[in-house]
């Protein structure tokens, strides 16, 4: 049996169907999916800033059935779940181009496209094109209530370049939701019982209202530049988006309670880093959204992890010389095995998700990164890369070709594997998982349109 | 006040001293204050920046709404998207995304709007004076949306914008609710694309196909959100409409009556806060270990130092230089006991004068948002005088670069020795380090010290690379020499613009920058006079046409 969702929505909207009962669940958008080809595929970002110690990283082998380093160890059970890709880079991405390092990294690991740079000018204003999530979310996002969810534990808004993962497309950051009762409310909200006409007839006035507004946007388009069109553009697209979420007053699943209250303190940073998870985990399964991007910590600078014991700020402990620094190195372990430890939970709270015979964690691609490997360095070769979930075999250290480079290779000691003439860019990484989950792209940023091997398919 | 009149004295040496393209002598004090061109003629081809689509701020949003209804959403609009800065300021159009969110919180606000206008019949009856009922209702209704629409979108609608806003009145045509229309049609135009936007479509200039002239409405919105952060009012509406605004005589009599007034004010402390970093002040965290005397209570006294210190110079017939090299401090008691005085009787922050202080560079804001939690830093120090005070910023770090770890016992002395040994960092770093070096007087979290912790001695001079002379010895002599120096005034004018314009500035700029320096220099450097020159500069009157 086909529904199709607008309708099953648009009825449970119109109060014929009662909302929030475990009947529901029969008939959720997933049922009505079951006789095409499984479960969706879905396209899940974490990311961490700052870097890591890359000597406590990589492990000392290729291939399977190496010993976690005390880095992935920090990913708890969730490490036999994930490949370790090592040799990524996102070097030449901003050749030639100014701006801060810390933000030139971050727009050069998720866009893998030169940023926009002010006329006559090489400074870079923003990213170049979209991040990965938000290409995706623009090839598969119509499908769902919400086209991404952009998450993150903590941000920065001094310094857009540094505190966006997420760029819809050239200069247009996408703002992370960092507050999980916000995300709740986003995601869980509407679908609150309540009286049937009400709602309706609220949701109808809202449609005329957001009607209006699209078509004043079409109007106004007329005669503008082509960057403000664009500009106008997003509105329409997210007006849109609103309008979808008008439709959907019936959740296909049981909503999660409503998380704890948890303030935006650092003290309270996994308390929130875990609420928002859950939340993204919830949204995944309810098939509210395929495309998630999540930043347990920007890059740059960052607050002091008390909670942690510690007494310098993210920034300035990824810059210590942790190489010949016992206390220092202490450090950027700490840091670093907290933010790998919310990946594993992550991946545990997929894994625990049951779907259709499977797991969620099944049907997603989850990918862990840093915008730098070593954060003294600032470099954008041998990224710290993970990858999980969307039936990738797990358990494996990948290495791929990668150029040579002097600190790195200095870093790393023995564990050094790059030696070849060019690295292999991020890039293809994206590539291939927007490909994996469906979106019918020739190319993403810099990937020279190849795909790596041996990943999904 | 003898610092302002020396000051005053040597401007026109200064001024001249600064316009490095020719034209400077023998300008001055000819100037009809038109920029350049006389108010009729466009700027010259290559000389205006672009002029990307600009959107209400949250901030503006909330103090648009208020103005148009009279009723606060700022608690709703409390939870709008975080527009992130560049360069320091948050309103910049290049990174002014929308994103569905933003709809849904432009929604949300335009929904309280709306709920709180009709719950209160005085602020009902302002916006609409008629009963929108029986046979009377299209032409009540008609007439609201003409008057409120015109002040929502800064414009006169035309005839089919009106009706489409009508139209989305007649949804509830059949509610028992006589205002129940009036209530769509509020919170359809305070989210439509006209309100949200500040769309700018200018009228042609004769010959020119590069440059379009701003509508009188237009120049009134610029002027309204730039110079008071909201919507333009009714009068200058109307002013606008009335052609008031299309001769530059005009449009400057207009700008300096809004600059005027207290609204301009609060724009330009804001203006001010962002350029000199005082939120980041407010969240500085130094070791607690290490600095016992240093809490939330501080850090929140040291950034109020810094913005009331801006404040005393924004205003009137100061110099806006004078924050560089005041005379003095403001000390509450915390940070009198930092300072090592008295603390002020009134136990808020009060006006002290203290040797070794006086100026930005020795208030415990700007000193300890320059430091590492645990020690100083010469090059932070270096990196904010350079970005922040002479718009020169130092390039990124070179790729893979090991950066020296800031150890407690590690003094600035010795980080810039092995910054100035290896010829990868020393290119940058004699910019940068030399600055701090001047000011490692004081420790991180703004104390003056005679020595480092461990009894060696404190470097005896810092001196600034790009200004003559340039050796300083402590925050004031670099204040002194920061105020006097050619590029901390051309700075003013490049931050300003910034704000102003809303967007980073481009290589067509130049022309905008130059000029504006002059008549800054002109000014006696009177903020409320380059406020006045940014809005009837050739860059606020036209715009590029975009491709």
């Amino acid at each position: 049996m086909k529904i199709d969702r607008r309708t099953l929505l648009r009825s449970m909207a119109l109060g014929s169907v009662a909302i929030g009962l475990p009947a529901l669940e029969v008939m959720n958008v997933r049922g009505a999916r079951a006789d095409e080809s499984g479960p969706p595929k879905r396209l899940v970002l974490f990311h961490f800033g700052n870097g890591v110690p890359m000597k406590d990283w990589t492990p000392s082998s290729a291939g399977t059935g190496w010993q976690p380093t005390v880095l992935l160890q920090a990913l708890g059970e969730s490490v036999s779940r994930v490949d370790v890709l090592t040799g990524l880079s996102t070097r030449g991405t901003h050749e030639g181009l100014s701006g801060n390092i810390h933000g030139v990294r971050l727009l050069a690991s998720t866009t893998c496209t030169p940023g926009a740079t002010a006329p006559g000018t090489n400074e870079i204003t923003g990213a170049g094109g979209p991040s990965v999530d938000q290409a995706l979310a623009q090839a598969i996002g119509s499908a769902t209530a919400h086209a991404s969810l952009v998450v993150a534990a903590q941000t920065r808004n001094d310094n857009v370049l540094e505190g966006r993962v997420s760029w819809s497309g050239p200069n247009s950051p996408v703002a992370p939701i960092l507050d999980p009762q916000e995300l709740f409310d986003l995601l869980f909200a509407s679908y609150v019982p309540g009286d049937d006409a009400a709602l309706a007839e609220a949701a109808r006035r809202r449609a005329s209202i957001l009607d209006y507004v699209g078509a004043s946007i079409e109007s106004l388009q007329a005669g503008l530049g082509a960057a403000d069109k664009a500009r106008l553009d997003e509105h329409l697209t997210a007006v849109r988006e609103v309008e979808k979420s008008l439709d959907t007053s019936g959740v296909s699943c049981t909503p999660p309670g409503a998380p704890a209250p948890v303030g935006s303190s650092t003290a309270e940073l996994e308390a929130r880093s875990q609420a928002l998870l859950r939340l993204t985990t919830a949204a995944l399964s309810c098939d509210l959204t395929r495309v998630v991007s999540f930043s347990v910590g920007p890059t740059g600078g960052g607050p002091v992890y008390e909670f942690l014991g510690l007494t310098q700020p993210d920034h300035d402990i990824s810059h210590l010389d942790y190489l010949h620094d016992e206390a220092a190195h202490e450090a950027y372990l700490t840091m670093s095995r907290w933010k790998l430890s919310q990946f594993g939970q992550l991946i545990e709270l997929l894994a625990a998700t049951t779907e259709g015979e499977g797991t969620l964690l099944d049907s997603c691609l989850v990918i862990g990164f840093s915008e730098m490997s070593d954060g003294n360095g600032h470099s954008a070769d041998y990224l710290p890369v993970l990858a999980a979930g969307g039936g990738i075999g797990a358990g494996r250290h990948i290495v791929f070709p990668c150029a040579s480079d002097p600190l790195m290779n200095a870093v790393m000691g023995s564990g050094a594997y790059c030696d070849a003439p060019e690295p292999t860019h991020l890039a293809r990484l994206w590539l291939t998982a927007l490909r994996a989950c469906g979106a019918d792209v020739a190319d993403f940023g810099l990937a020279g349109g190849a795909t790596l091997p041996d990943l999904w398919s | 006040m003898r610092w302002m009149e020396s000051r005053a004295v040597r401007l026109p040496i200064l001024a001249c001293g600064l316009v490095m393209f020719g034209g400077c002598v023998g300008n001055i004090g000819e100037r009809p204050g038109a920029g350049g061109s006389d108010s009729t003629e466009p700027p010259e081809q290559g000389t205006l920046g672009s002029a990307p689509l600009r959107r209400l701020t949250p901030r503006e949003h909330a103090s648009a709404i208020f103005d148009l209804l009279g009723v606060d959403v700022s608690d709703v609009v409390e939870s709008f998207p975080d527009d992130g800065s560049v360069d320091g300021f948050d309103n910049n159009a290049l990174v002014q995304a929308v994103t569905p969110q933003h709809a849904r919180r432009w929604q949300e606000a335009a929904e309280a709007a709306a709920e709180r206008v009709l719950a209160s019949p005085d602020h009902r009856l302002a916006l609409i004076d008629c009963e929108p009922v029986g046979a009377g209702r299209a032409e009540c209704l008609g007439s609201t949306i003409e008057r409120f629409g015109r002040l929502s979108f800064r414009r006169t609608l035309a005839a089919e914008e009106i009706d489409a806003l009508r139209a989305v009145g007649d949804v509830v045509i059949d509610d028992p609710d006589p205002y129940a229309s009036v209530s769509l049609i509020i919170r359809a135009a305070l989210q439509a694309p006209a309100f949200v936007f500040r769309v700018e479509r200018g009228v042609p200039v004769p010959g020119r196909s590069d440059v379009l002239r701003l509508t009188g409405p237009e120049l009134a919105t610029r002027l309204s959100f730039t110079l008071w952060g909201t919507t333009p009012s009714p009068e200058l509406l109307d002013a606008a409409e009335a052609g008031e605004l299309d001769d530059l005589e005009g449009l400057a009599a207009h700008a300096r009556v809004l600059a005027a007034d207290e609204r301009a004010h609060d724009v330009a402390r804001t203006f001010a806060a962002q350029w000199l970093r005082v939120g980041a002040m407010g969240e500085v965290e130094l070791d607690a270990e290490l600095f016992p005397a240093f809490d939330a209570e501080l850090r929140a006294a040291a950034a109020a130092e810094v913005a009331l210190l801006a404040d005393g110079f924004l205003w009137g017939q100061a110099s806006v230089l004078g924050l560089y090299d005041a005379p003095w401090a403001y000390a509450d008691p915390a940070l009198a006991a930092l300072y090592g005085v008295p603390p002020p009787a009134s136990g808020g922050h009060e006006q002290v004068t203290i040797a070794e202080r006086g100026g930005l560079f020795g208030t415990a804001g700007f000193l300890m948002v320059t430091s590492h939690p645990n020690t100083t830093s010469v090059v932070k120090r270096g990196k904010y005088v350079r970005e922040v005070a002479l718009c020169d910023p130092p390039p990124a770090p070179p790729d893979n670069v090991v950066a020296v770890p800031p150890e407690p016992d590690v003094s600035g002395l010795e980080a810039s020795q092995q910054h100035s040994s290896d010829p990868a960092c020393s290119g940058c770093h004699r910019r940068l380090d030399p600055i701090g070096l001047g000011l490692e007087c004081f420790d991180a979290m703004g104390r003056a010290r005679a020595s480092y912790g461990d009894g060696s001695p404190l470097p005896t001079a810092g001196f600034v690379e790009g200004i003559q002379p340039p050796e300083f010895a402590g925050a004031v002599e670099l204040g002194r020499m920061i105020a006097d120096s050619d590029m901390s005034e051309r700075c003013v004018v490049i931050q300003y613009l910034r704000f102003a314009l809303g967007r980073s500035l481009e290589q067509a700029d130049q022309h905008a920058v130059d000029d504006l320096e002059a008549r800054f220099a002109d000014a006696e450097h009177r903020f409320q006079d380059l406020v006045v020159a940014v809005a009837t500069s050739d860059a606020f009157r036209f715009r590029s046409a975009s491709p």
